[in-house]
């Protein structure tokens, strides 16, 4: 009963669903993040990742399926497994790992340039901006190299995954602008 | 930064960690935990981690650790060199050159939380190091105070950082123990203050009626535990200090009964002999009251030596805990049921002979190997019929299978703590894949891990009794069924715990053993399981055709459990219990290499075991027979 109600809602109001893929170096804080999102007041304490992880996460009648696949350097090359039928790269950046800045903006240029991705949204968090010392979303910008990119819808959300603070504004963002990409959803 | 080296060259750097880990000392364990077998390292600190602690240094930040995994990263030449520059042992004594342990948890679910202020403290805000004031209301007096009594005693506990008032971010438990406390000596949020002082005193001085002698330790472990008098009878009674069973906490039962404790003994010079009393925790180290309970007549001698013996051997046990526990504490409960009679093994196999018909406990050649564990299990011949009963681990299994469950839903990184604390805990582990468990679901993907843990903890301690014991004891589905049913189920895995007995694969005495050891049916429906007791290896051989655990198939070494593809529970299932066939062939003079086999072939005999469908415990029991055998 519960059920059909809301999916009449979900027809009435267009609930979306979204395939999001979460990816960034190591230690950015990328499963802090999908873990902030999907338990919003919990502390949340991870252990490296190996392999990946799924949650679904419902924000503003979009249903998120976020991919949080681990970043360490080896098993990057596992990331390009889980392009296909992403609408969404979440990519997550390290702001006070300042000498690690030229190795995510390759890896994210890698990421964007593939045939598989270039429909997805390009979320990015500037993650860590508790730490002393981090890059301003504007330097983050500069940094990845931001502007160069043409063919892509991209924002840079500034966020503290430990405090969660941040993190939904993106999804909001991201939540916004599948709206405009609705028809090819892949 | 480090896309532009060759492969070449990092598999140079590769082999040089590598190098690095088994080369320089101090290397091979965590820096912070001391857990087994680093895989992980932050290559500006220079240290190896274990994988629990290198999460928490990555969750201080990059700018204070950079954490690379030692398997999954590459790595740069210059951050191997600055590996090999510092590693372990410098660094260490350069954050923490009094060497504080981490703190003990107190409850499994603070133990992440407790490691990471620990190491927060010691990278981080730096506090452990010398020569640098430590903000006053997070100094605990005992840290300067241990490090001058290590050697002498088995340390108490590593004092805790405490709060301003002590009891600042407790868990509940001792939050209600604090109000009672304070309801009765002084105002809950009164600071360090006369009053305070002496009601300290008070209950140092009710430890001593307690009979708690030794007072260096009372304090230690009564400060450690921010003054908790509950938390540190417990202690102290794990530690094995007490006279006191936990059941002696009131103060009625203060009697000093017989202790075959081997601190007791020390400390009061009292000769070994018979432990009497019914209940009296015959195990030093078995600290939970329910299991000494448990534990119908502990009626066997035990002679002092006997009892460090296996406090020796117990040791290298200990890496297992990834939980921080510092390998030296020796006098935890766990490692008895693992206790090798290893100098006595030809005794002890003897003793499997006679056994066949049920014998005065203290008959029992078992008892005279002296090893504890077995003083439990040898009350059993005494009365084989009712072993539901007398089974301890049974009942510990119910009581302690919600256990698992906290330690599933957390990594394989927190279950390796688990398998550091008492054996009971082990043998929880060990429940959830049977059928009606409902964590049978998650233990497919839980045991390719745990099987892993437990070899990289186990195996650099070489000398540790029973490696392979206790790497698959964490995931033995079965396991449910098989200490109790038969009290010759684990004599012969005891016997594994010498696996350095070198010797060739021989059939015959394989065979032999077999014979021997076949225990008279403890319950009828095991006697299917049992092979005649009759002398000459056929019976026993054509059994083993029957349950598809031929020797032919121990000689085929192919089927390696772990390398087993995947995880239909039936596969799995089988897959450990039969690591309790293992030390029964290995007792039967085989060799370290022949392990692997054994417990193959011991795999299939639980298929067979499983596939009849019967998985009530009685089911187990009847194949925990077979393994015994």
């Amino acid at each position: 009963m519960g059920g059909s109600v809301s999916k009449i809602m979900g027809k009435i109001f267009g609930t979306k669903e979204m395939r999001i893929l979460m990816l960034g170096l190591d230690a950015a804080g990328k499963t802090t993040i999908l873990y902030k999102l999907k338990l919003t007041n919990q502390e949340v304490t991870t252990i490296p990742t190996v392999g990946f992880n799924v949650e679904s996460v419902t924000y503003k009648n979009v249903k998120f399926n976020v991919w949080d696949v681990g970043g360490q350097d080896k098993i990057r090359p596992l990331w390009r497994h889980y392009y296909s039928g992403t609408q969404g790269l979440i990519f997550v950046v390290d702001s006070s790992d300042t000498a690690r800045m030229e190795e995510a903006r390759s890896e994210l240029h890698k990421i964007i340039n593939d045939r598989e991705m270039k429909d997805a949204l390009l979320l990015v968090f500037a993650n860590k901006q508790d730490v002393p010392g981090h890059l301003s979303p504007d330097d983050v910008i500069n940094a990845l190299q931001l502007h160069k990119i043409k063919d892509k819808v991209w924002y840079v959300a500034p966020s503290v995954a430990t405090e969660g603070t941040g993190i939904f504004e993106g999804l909001a963002w991201l939540s916004n602008n599948v709206k405009v990409q609705q028809p090819p959803p892949k | 930064m480090v896309a532009g080296i060759s492969k070449r060259q990092q598999q140079r750097n590769e082999r040089a960690l590598q190098d690095l880990i088994r080369s320089v000392p101090g290397n091979d364990r965590c820096a912070d935990c001391s857990a087994m077998n680093p895989g992980w390292a932050s290559w500006n600190l220079g240290v190896f981690l274990c994988m629990r602690c290198a999460a928490l240094h990555r969750k201080m930040g990059t700018h204070i650790s950079k954490v690379k995994s030692l398997s999954m990263d590459s790595w740069s030449a210059e951050q191997v060199d600055e590996m090999k520059s510092h590693g372990n042992t410098i660094v260490n004594k350069l954050y923490n050159p009094r060497n504080v342990q981490p703190p003990v948890p107190t409850d499994i679910d603070e133990a992440d939380a407790c490691m990471e202020r620990f190491i927060r403290q010691k990278y981080q805000t730096r506090t452990l190091e010398d020569g640098r004031p430590k903000p006053p209301s997070r100094q605990d007096p005992s840290y300067t105070r241990s490090p001058g009594s290590p050697e002498a005693s088995p340390p108490p506990l590593p004092p805790k950082p405490t709060r301003p008032f002590g009891f600042g971010l407790r868990s509940a438990s001792s939050a209600t123990n604090l109000s009672r406390h304070s309801a009765g000596s002084r105002g809950p949020d009164s600071p360090v203050s006369e009053s305070q002082r002496s009601s300290f005193e008070s209950k140092l001085m009710r430890l001593r009626e307690l009979g708690f002698t030794n007072e260096r330790r009372n304090i230690t472990a009564l400060k450690g535990l921010d003054g908790n008098l509950d938390k540190t009878i417990e202690t102290l009674v794990r530690v094995g200090e007490g006279k006191q069973t936990p059941q002696a906490r009131t103060p009625a039962a203060t009697s000093p009964g017989a202790s075959t404790n081997p601190f007791d003994q020390l400390d009061a010079k009292q000769p070994a002999h018979r432990s009497q009393p019914n209940g009296q925790s015959y195990n030093p180290f078995d600290m939970p009251a329910r299991q000494t309970q448990l534990q119908p007549q502990p009626a066997s001698t035990q002679s002092l030596e006997q009892s460090f013996q296996h406090l020796q051997v117990a040791q290298p046990l200990f890496p297992h805990s990834t939980g921080g526990y510092p390998n030296r504490q020796v006098s935890f409960p766990q490692p008895t049921y693992t206790q090798p009679p290893v100098p006595s093994f030809p005794a002890a196999q003897a003793g499997l002979v006679p056994s066949s018909q049920p014998l005065e406990g203290g008959m029992n050649p078992f008892s005279q190997t002296g090893a504890q564990p077995q003083a439990s299990f040898d009350t059993q011949p005494q009365n084989p019929y009712s072993n539901q009963q007398t089974n301890p681990f049974f009942s510990q299994l119910s009581t302690q299978a919600p256990q698992p469950s906290l330690q599933n839903q957390t990594a394989a990184v927190t279950t390796a703590p688990g398998a550091a604390f008492p054996q009971p805990l082990r043998h929880a582990n060990t429940m959830p894949p049977i059928p009606t468990s409902p964590f049978g679901q998650t233990s497919p993907f839980q045991q390719p891990q745990q099987p892993q843990l437990g070899l990289q903890t186990v195996q650099p301690a070489q000398n540790s009794s029973n490696p392979f014991q206790s790497v698959t004891a964490p995931n033995t589905p079965l396991s449910g069924g098989y200490p109790g049913q038969s009290p010759f189920g684990y004599p012969p895995s005891a016997q594994a715990l010498a696996p350095q007995r070198s010797g060739v694969v021989d059939k015959n005495s394989i065979l032999a053993l077999y014979n021997f050891s076949a225990p008279p049916p403890p319950i009828p429906e095991q006697q299917q399981a049992q092979p005649p007791t009759a002398p000459g290896g056929v019976p026993a051989g054509a059994q083993d055709a029957q349950t598809q655990s031929t020797i032919n198939a121990q000689a085929a070494g192919s089927r390696n459990p772990f390398g087993l593809p995947s995880a239909s529970s039936t596969q799995q299932a089988p897959a450990q219990p039969a690591t309790y066939g293992v030390p029964l062939n290995s007792a039967g003079s085989v060799a370290n290499t022949a392990f692997m086999r054994n417990h193959m072939s011991q795999q299939s005999v639980d298929i067979n075991g499983l596939q009849n469908g019967r998985h009530s415990p009685d089911a187990f029991a009847s194949l925990s027979a077979r393994f015994g055998r």
